[in-house]
């Protein structure tokens, strides 16, 4: 168990990298003219909010790839410190995939002047959080804790287990439907050096608040239960 | 002849309680047994780990020489459960009941017979949602035996009998008895115990309180569960 | 796995239903009601219809489906006799299979009824071959009997248990829902030859992968 020293060095350490992270996301220069006849004039600067939203994406995959282990684990082991990582770490998904949603929204707005268009990782996305919300409501349908870890863990695997074949399915279902923006840009989209460095450095941040929360939730639910039992 | 049914610190949690608080526990084989207790003392989720239905949290159960949850599929094979719920179909009639168990169960049987045996061979083309209450309850002893298990557990089985059905379910029960048939009777009712048992455990909040010989006077145990009322 | 026991559920489950018709009664005249408001939610003679009726046709099957295809599982839950069957040497394996099988049953009846029914009241002219239109269909409510039981396996002791069913598999059946659609789409509209839709072998894959997770979690899911 880190002590409070470790736990305050841990937040301060990650608090400096990330600001280092946003200064080199928000010093990088305007958007190359080239691109920016396929979106609208806002993304000049404003395409920079794609280093505050899209490093939560691998986050969710991560989230959920966590849960699925403690699925799985649990189902094996039927110990109850797999079943709180899985379902603490599938409060997290959900939380990043919120997070995913709204901030995509944004920038799908300043884009290409529209909340919402259809974007089959956005789409994927969005089948995602219909899955970890189902999963959570489940979860608080069952009283008896066997089972909910039981019955949870089954449906947590299976939505996994569905996530590529749910993205072809949205990928095929968007190239189906005609649409309203050009999405070239999105295309030729590519980070020069600085930016992919900006890019990687918010992504390693995320993941460590990922990790941080992950682990503070865990503890968190161990001693509720403790206190129940 | 060893003990037929080992339970050692068995603990069972439901909802945050502990329903089964560390049982300890032997019925020796042939032997018809008593789990006596009021309601709530935790016979029937006792019975229901017996009966494979339900999975112990913590300590070891054997039944048959086989251990649960692991082996259950064994002592499956070698249990019968008469409960209060019959568990047949109102739709089908009492032979069609007992032919479904008996492809369950992967046994061949004659069918007549069983039901004669439970004196219902002139009902057997009569759907069970046309039988009383006593009838249904015979027809679920046939359902428990149809498989030769060596042994019987019986769930508060004349709850909402009435006399008359009462005292042949009596009957059929020190029939099989005789036989060589261990039984398991959870009951909260001393005077049935005492009928048909030899030996009775004391339940209350999930834990054995006394082992009581039933073949003796009554007078001790009418004090053990007048204590506890 | 015993196919044997599996498949003595499914007939039992049918031998049941055909006495009380308690389940295919309300499947069918929901499945007419459903087909009816979509009607009435239609302009007549509307060109769009051609695009759109695929996916009505589709969701009547959803609809009627969620509500009724649970029943399997909840009424042998409601009723206690799913512990008869538990005590029983069979494996969750077996006890879903047999649901399947039986639900499937079922579907197929509520098919052979709301097709006709659906081409009668939309007035659809079908432009590719019928058989083909049949076995995309038949494919999709596969795939959705296999998921749906198994899900509503696993809901089946829930609180508001027929809620949480309709949260739970939505979001799991997309991958069956999605592809059906636009299969059914290419073969009733565009009139494309079932070798040509790629869709369907989506649905296939998906169907796999979810049969073989099944089979794999069903003990877990029936084992109290």
């Amino acid at each position: 168990m880190p002590s409070r020293s470790y736990t305050v060095a841990f937040l301060a350490g990650l608090y400096l990298w990330v600001m280092a992270a946003m200064y080199r996301a928000l010093s990088l220069g305007p958007l190359d003219p080239a691109l920016l006849r396929y979106v609208g004039d806002p993304m000049r600067q404003g395409y920079k909010i794609f280093f505050f939203a899209m490093q939560n994406a691998p986050v969710v995959y991560i989230a959920f790839l966590a849960t699925l282990v403690g699925s799985v684990m649990y189902l094996k082991t039927r110990e109850m410190r797999w079943d709180i990582i899985a379902s603490s770490s599938a409060k997290l998904a959900l939380l990043f995939c919120t997070l995913v949603l709204v901030s995509g929204a944004i920038f799908s707005n300043l884009a290409w002047g529209a909340y919402w268009n259809w974007d089959p990782r956005q789409t994927t996305t969005l089948i995602l959080w219909f899955i970890l919300a189902g999963y959570l409501s489940l979860r608080s349908a069952l009283e008896d804790e066997e089972a909910r870890a039981r019955l949870s863990a089954v449906i947590g695997i299976l939505g996994f287990a569905g996530v590529p074949l749910t993205h072809i399915s949205a990928t095929i279902w968007v190239s189906n439907h005609p649409q309203l923006y050009d999405k070239a840009a999105g295309a030729g989209f590519s980070l020069d050096a600085q930016g992919a460095s900006a890019f990687g450095m918010m992504l390693l941040g995320a993941i460590f608040l990922y990790i941080y929360l992950l682990w503070v939730t865990v503890r968190i639910e161990t001693l509720e239960r403790v206190q129940e039992a | 002849m060893g003990a037929i049914i080992e339970v050692e610190k068995l603990v069972r949690r439901f909802a945050g309680t502990k329903a089964l608080d560390g049982i300890d526990l032997k019925v020796e084989e042939g032997e018809a047994f008593a789990l006596l207790g009021p309601n709530g003392a935790g016979k029937t989720t006792l019975v229901r780990v017996l009966s494979t239905l339900l999975r112990p949290t913590s300590g070891k159960v054997r039944v048959c020489g086989f251990a649960l949850p692991e082996e259950r599929e064994e002592v499956k094979k070698r249990i019968g459960l008469v409960s209060h719920n019959p568990f047949l179909y109102n739709e089908l009639t009492a032979a069609e009941n007992l032919a479904f168990f008996a492809e369950l169960y992967g046994v061949d049987i004659d069918v007549e017979a069983l039901l004669a045996r439970v004196c219902l061979n002139h009902r057997s083309e009569d759907l069970v949602g046309a039988f009383s209450q006593g009838m249904r309850q015979r027809l679920s002893i046939a359902r428990a035996l149809l498989h030769d298990p060596k042994i019987l557990i019986l769930d508060e089985p004349t709850a909402g009998l009435d006399l008359q059905s009462r005292s042949d379910f009596y009957a059929m029960v020190k029939d099989l008895h005789a036989r060589g048939g261990t039984i398991v009777l959870a009951t909260h009712n001393l005077e049935e115990a005492s009928y048909l048992c030899t030996r009775a455990a004391v339940l209350n909040k999930g834990k054995v309180e006394t082992i009581l010989d039933l073949r003796g006077e009554t007078a001790g145990a009418e004090e053990a569960l007048g204590r506890l009322r | 796995m015993d196919a044997r026991k599996a498949l003595a559920i499914a007939r039992k489950d049918l031998r049941v239903e055909f006495r009380s018709r308690a389940t295919i009664q309300f499947l069918l005249l929901f499945s007419f009601l459903t087909l009816l408001m979509f009607n009435f939610a239609s302009p007549p003679f509307s060109p769009a219809l051609r695009e759109v009726g695929p996916g009505l046709l589709w969701f009547v099957f959803i609809f009627a489906g969620m509500l009724g295809l649970s029943r399997a599982f909840i009424k042998e839950k409601e009723l206690g006799t799913l512990e008869g069957l538990m005590l029983a040497p069979v494996g969750g394996v077996e006890i879903v299979l047999g649901k399947v099988v039986y639900n499937l049953c079922l579907i197929l009846l509520v098919e052979l009824f709301s097709v006709p029914l659906f081409i009668a009241l939309f007035d659809y002219r079908v432009a590719g071959s019928m058989l083909d239109m049949i076995l995309v269909l038949t494919l999709g409510l596969l795939g959705f009997v296999v998921v749906g039981s198994f899900v509503s396996a696993v809901i089946m002791g829930a609180r508001g248990r027929e809620l949480v069913l309709q949260v739970v598999a939505m979001p799991l059946l997309l991958p069956v829902v999605i592809p059906t659609i636009l299969a059914l789409r290419r073969v009733m509209a565009d009139g494309a030859p079932l070798a040509r839709i790629g869709e369907v072998r989506l649905v296939l894959a998906y169907i796999i992968i979810m049969s073989t997770l099944s089979f794999l979690l069903s003990d877990s899911v029936l084992e109290e």
